[in-house]
């Protein structure tokens, strides 16, 4: 039978808007940039946060992205500061001492790249 | 766990709109051959009435896409909730940690919410409940939608 043009329209949009929201949903899945911490480095006034103009690096999280804490080494030769963010990865998301957010008595250390504080973790989770 | 729900339930969706395209084209009119038969007598073609004579698959179809879409909705919502607490104000490392792991002139803004977080996932939910509104809307009434009458 002839499809009708209101008919064909009507099904045309909803298909549309699924697709979009479908998309988004992936984008938002696969993407690491949920928050973002700036690094900054004003060594003379490390503190006055009218100084943080140009960020030096930044570092992003998501709950299935992580990356460690910066370190920050000042070439001679030219006197500049070189900011390096180490063990920026995606982890999966579910797995004993597999995931983004991994407890203490999951990767048995203290302090490492994915250690999070146990609030963190089950926030993250969901 | 919400934001996966949340996926897969949307794709479900998608998957089922597909399939609401495709066997929309099942037809109102009422069927030439009827099932019922007169016990004893010959068989008749009687005009049936359109309402108990349509395929109820649509509405079963539409029903189902409407659900998941707003639970799928619903659990995004959620998780940019959820979210927001554990990769702001939870996250760590936290400035003073990052402060005291580095050199002395490091200064380290709060975590932040940034893209995803705001405006995909946001995107996101809001097309999944305009779709479940349009669904809702031509599916509602189909008689008069369908045959544009």
């Amino acid at each position: 039978m002839a499809l009708r043009p209101r008919f064909v329209l009507a099904n045309l949009t909803i298909i549309i808007l699924a697709i979009l929201a479908t998309v988004f949903v992936f984008l938002t899945l696969t993407s690491k940039e949920w928050s973002v911490q700036k690094y900054f480095y004003n060594p003379s006034a490390p503190g006055d946060e009218f100084t943080y103009v140009t960020p030096l690096c930044v570092a992003h999280r998501s709950p299935f992205y992580r990356c460690g804490i910066p370190t920050i080494e000042i070439d001679d030769g030219t006197d500049q500061p070189n900011c390096t963010i180490p063990n920026c990865q995606f982890y999966r998301p579910y797995g004993w001492n597999r995931t983004s957010c991994s407890l203490q008595v999951e990767t048995h250390q203290l302090s490492g790249p994915t250690n999070g504080v146990e609030q963190e973790c089950q926030e993250g989770q969901s | 766990m919400f934001i996966t729900l949340g996926l897969v339930l949307v794709l479900v969706l998608l998957l089922v709109s597909f399939i609401i395209g495709s066997s929309t084209g099942i037809p109102v009119s009422p069927p030439k051959t009827q099932k019922e038969d007169l016990p004893g007598g010959p068989e008749q073609q009687r005009p049936q009435p359109q309402v108990s004579r349509r395929s109820s698959l649509p509405d079963v179809i539409s029903f189902l896409v409407q659900c998941s879409l707003y639970t799928g909705a619903l659990l995004q919502v959620f998780a940019q909730f959820f979210g927001i607490l554990g990769l702001t104000i939870n996250a760590t490392p936290t400035p003073s940690e990052a402060r005291a792991n580095s050199l002395d002139g490091l200064g380290v803004s709060e975590w932040i919410m940034d893209k995803a977080l705001t405006r995909y996932a946001t995107v996101g939910w809001t097309m999944a409940l305009a779709c479940a509104v349009a669904t809702n809307l031509c599916y509602r009434a189909p008689k008069r939608v369908l045959t544009g009458s």
